[in-house]
């Protein structure tokens, strides 16, 4: 992440080559970082799966009761269900809003 | 959110490209956009999609993503596939338009529009023709050869009542 944030400061000093090399571990660092998010996801799924006590996810969630209309889970058929909410903690602590269309 | 039900569906619904991305062989974005493609799919489905995927050694792009996505939804969940050819029967067509006065004389235009597994059969065999003829020599480039292939095709399949005409380099 060091060579990234230098690389956004200083791209008007390099040379092409380096340039290109910041281009390279930008690229790089990206991938680190999406990959972090997946498997952090994939854990926090792993640890809040559906309970009768705690309800399910779905897209439809809405904080509201009552206006929960989408009974879908969030993930495709095959794929556990995960508790309620527990995607709306996620993406505040990502600072992501909640629903299909973020995150 | 988005970002969760990428990860449900790539641990139990996308095992290969999951463990690919944590071995850090495919682009984290890529394994995404098929979990999120796949989504509607049933789990098999989804498996099929997973396992064509994973077998692509060198990696693989959005376009392919999508087309194995279509096949995928005419193979394993044809009832809604059905419902979906209904709808869009009315918009099948092959329509060949013929130069109009002033552009080349000698380019004319085919466009298809219908069953994704019948298009894709077609445009495969297309392909391997355009591959067939490169490996005869044909250099033109593979856009080119792909529409020789079409005159190719037609050809084989016996007499036609369009007239030959020779081949020549480029054309």
């Amino acid at each position: 992440m060091e060579a990234v944030s230098a690389a956004m400061i200083e791209v008007e000093d390099l040379d092409d080559t380096a340039l290109l090399a910041a281009a390279s571990a930008a690229e790089r660092a990206d991938r680190v970082v999406q990959l972090t998010k997946l498997r952090i996801a994939d854990e926090w799924c792993v640890r809040h799966p559906a309970t009768t006590d705690a309800g399910t996810a779905t897209w439809g969630d809405t904080g509201l009761p009552g206006l929960s209309d989408c009974e879908a889970s969030l993930g495709g058929d095959g794929s556990p269900a995960v508790a309620a909410f527990v995607a709306e903690e996620l993406g505040a602590a990502m600072g992501t809003p909640p629903g299909p269309r973020w995150g | 959110m988005g970002l969760m039900a990428d990860a449900l569906d790539l641990r139990h619904r996308l095992p290969h490209l999951w463990a690919k991305v944590k071995a850090g062989e495919v682009a984290p974005y890529k394994t995404r956009r098929v979990a999120t493609d796949t989504r509607s799919l049933p789990c098999e489905a989804a498996r099929w999609v997973d396992e064509e995927l994973a077998a692509r050694v060198d990696g693989f792009g959005v376009p392919t993503v999508e087309r194995l996505v279509a096949l995928a939804a005419a193979r394993f969940a044809p009832e809604e596939q059905a419902e979906k050819e209904r709808q869009s029967r009315s918009q099948r067509y092959v329509r060949l338009t013929h130069p109009r006065p002033g552009e080349d004389a000698g380019t004319s235009y085919l466009e298809a529009a219908g069953n994704t597994q019948d298009l894709t059969a077609f445009y495969n065999l297309l392909c391997e023709e355009a591959k067939r003829l490169g490996r005869l020599g044909d250099t033109d480039d593979y856009e080119t050869r792909k529409v020789t292939a079409l005159g190719v095709i037609a050809a084989r399949q016996g007499p036609s009542s369009s007239p030959r005409r020779p081949r020549t380099a480029g054309g």
